[in-house]
């Protein structure tokens, strides 16, 4: 089944039952097992992602509060090639250090404001308690044309009849008339009442 | 609280303590919503004339009717409330079962296989089938797609012996079918290899239905769940441009091998039905494939019975109960969206006329 171009691995585990995995890249020939629980990237894809944007040689904008397990399966799939820029931030201090020994392909950024990267394929965020939405709105300049975003939201935030925030509402209808939204996946059973967003971006 | 089934040939009535927000009427297997906010209704005064309204049957029927609606042994909601994986489509023999791993070798493998489209009426098809005194059926066994892993013994434990099948024969000089219902089967591409490997003489059963009501059903069964949260039209709008992008680029498709048919949040893809039907038409003769709809299943359901009947070489068998299984509710579709799929679907269903050699009104 592998091909040169392949980047995540389908593995038998029991029962009959598949295990997602990537090829490790600081030790080689050696998979590593990505658990749904822990990554809401890897619960997306067990659950029927379709279009996914993250290739080999891509550049990602990554923001993420819980960093540790998605950001390693991350730079496995883009390779030495690829770069995955992360903004400093106060939650994230803490994992500065392990993600430095992890990869080369990572680097920290002090301001998004300020920074002159440009032409980023996917724009990764993950921030369910923080105002999300600034941050998306901030840094869309530095998605290419035909860029992709993904983000995890609040089932409750899309649902028409149930009653949540204004302020949250406002920010799903903000971000679709920005961008264009191909897939809306559910990550029920690995994490509850939570939405993983997938849009395409066209400059204006 | 007392909940109505919604579906109309049924109407049962009974009393439910579960916390979850929608349920399965005990009867007829429908689901339904209970919140307010997934758009349910539950009942509480209702006349008693509604109430005793029951199937006329032996002691047998009466006594789950009464364990139906006594409040503390009802076992249906005690199911439903503890545990969250009951489903009332599950396989429910065990085939860990000591004395089926022992007899394994000496037992039979099945004569038929039932499989359809998307809420086309599979399950409602395998009852009334299973209804005939000839016939021994087993549902959603799901052997041939996401646990081929397993080997072939495996499989056979699910049905009946070969000793069993000659002694029927010799009590009551007419022999047994045995058959696999899994509804799922048309829509993954490698199954009908996988069977004819094992099986290459079964017969097979297929139940395809008008592709929009297909489409517009399973989006509902999705929303009731609380799976899917944006309405339909963005649905289709969004699926539309996901088979765009991976046209134009198809490196960004994920490379999925066992996952790809069941891909969750698929509508249109699942009712290309002559896309599929090649792949079965490559493996098996004619002759051995038998194409019912949904919609002459629903108009006259002794004729379609009586046609899979002498598809299957059994005696004719009317059936009394002829309850509906699996009903959805749903509101009515917008007249702009439907013509959008009209439009969409055309091409693919005089494909599939070409192939059958047959017309259908499906394009209205």
């Amino acid at each position: 089944m592998s091909t040169n171009n392949q980047t995540i691995f389908w593995l038998s585990g029991e029962k009959g039952y598949k295990k997602i995995a990537t090829l490790n890249s600081s030790r080689k020939n050696e998979y590593r097992t990505w658990k749904p629980y822990r990554s809401k990237l890897a619960a997306a894809i067990l659950n029927g992602i379709e279009i996914f944007p993250i290739l080999k040689k891509s550049k990602i904008l990554y923001f993420d509060t819980f960093m540790e397990n998605t950001i390693n399966h991350i730079s496995d799939i883009i390779g030495e090639d690829g770069k995955i820029f992360v903004p400093k931030n106060n939650e994230t201090s803490n994992f500065l250090e392990k993600i430095k020994s992890n990869g080369t392909n990572i680097s920290l950024i002090n301001d998004i404001n300020k920074s002159t990267i440009d032409n980023v394929d996917v724009l990764y965020v993950d921030a369910l308690n923080q105002n999300y939405l600034d941050f998306v709105i901030n840094s869309k300049i530095h998605l290419k044309n035909g860029g992709y975003l993904m983000l995890t939201i609040e089932t409750e935030d899309i649902f028409e009849n149930r009653n949540s925030n204004e302020q949250q509402k406002d920010g799903y209808k903000k971000i679709k008339s920005l961008f264009r939204i191909i897939q809306e996946i559910n990550l029920i059973p690995f994490f509850k009442g939570q939405v993983m967003l997938i849009a395409k971006y066209y400059h204006s | 609280m007392k909940i109505k089934c919604h579906n109309q040939t049924c109407q049962h009535v009974w009393e439910y303590n579960g916390k979850l927000p929608y349920t399965w009427c005990p009867l007829c297997t429908s689901k339904i919503p209970i919140s307010k906010q997934l758009g349910g209704e539950f009942v509480e005064n209702i006349s008693k004339d509604t109430e005793t309204k029951s199937i006329k049957s032996p002691i047998k029927s009466r006594l789950k009717l009464w364990l139906l609606e006594h409040p503390k042994f009802n076992f249906y909601n005690y199911l439903a409330k503890n545990d969250l994986s009951y489903e009332k489509g599950a396989n429910r023999i065990n085939p860990y079962n000591l004395f089926r791993i022992i007899t394994s070798s000496i037992r039979v493998l099945p004569d038929f296989i039932l499989f359809g489209g998307t809420r086309s009426g599979v399950m409602t098809l395998t009852k009334y089938i299973q209804e005939h005194p000839n016939v021994y059926t087993v549902r959603n066994v799901h052997f041939f797609e996401y646990t081929s892993s397993n080997k072939v013994e495996w499989y056979k434990r699910h049905f009946p012996t070969n000793f069993y099948k000659n002694y029927f024969k010799l009590k009551h000089k007419q022999k047994l079918v045995v058959g696999e219902s899994t509804g799922t089967y048309l829509f993954h591409s490698e199954v009908s290899k996988r069977i004819k490997e094992h099986i290459p003489n079964v017969k097979l059963i297929v139940m395809l239905k008008n592709p929009i009501k297909s489409i517009y059903s399973r989006y509902y069964v999705f929303r009731n769940e609380g799976l899917e949260s944006s309405s339909f039209e963005d649905v289709i709008k969004m699926e539309m441009e996901r088979i765009k992008i991976g046209d134009e680029r198809n490196e960004l498709r994920i490379n999925n091998p066992e996952f790809g048919h069941i891909a969750n949040f698929n509508y249109l893809r699942h009712c290309y039905y002559a896309e599929k039907l090649k792949n079965w038409l490559k493996e098996f003769k004619k002759e051995q494939i038998l194409i019912l709809t949904n919609d002459e299943f629903n108009t006259d359901i002794d004729k379609t019975l009586k046609k899979t009947f002498e598809f299957l070489d059994l005696p004719n068998h009317t059936i009394k109960n002829k309850i509906k299984h699996n009903v959805g509710k749903y509101p009515k579709m917008h007249e702009s969206t439907r013509k959008l799929l009209v439009d969409y679907f055309r091409p693919h269903n005089q494909e599939l006329y070409n192939l059958i050699g047959k017309e259908l009104d499906w394009d209205k």
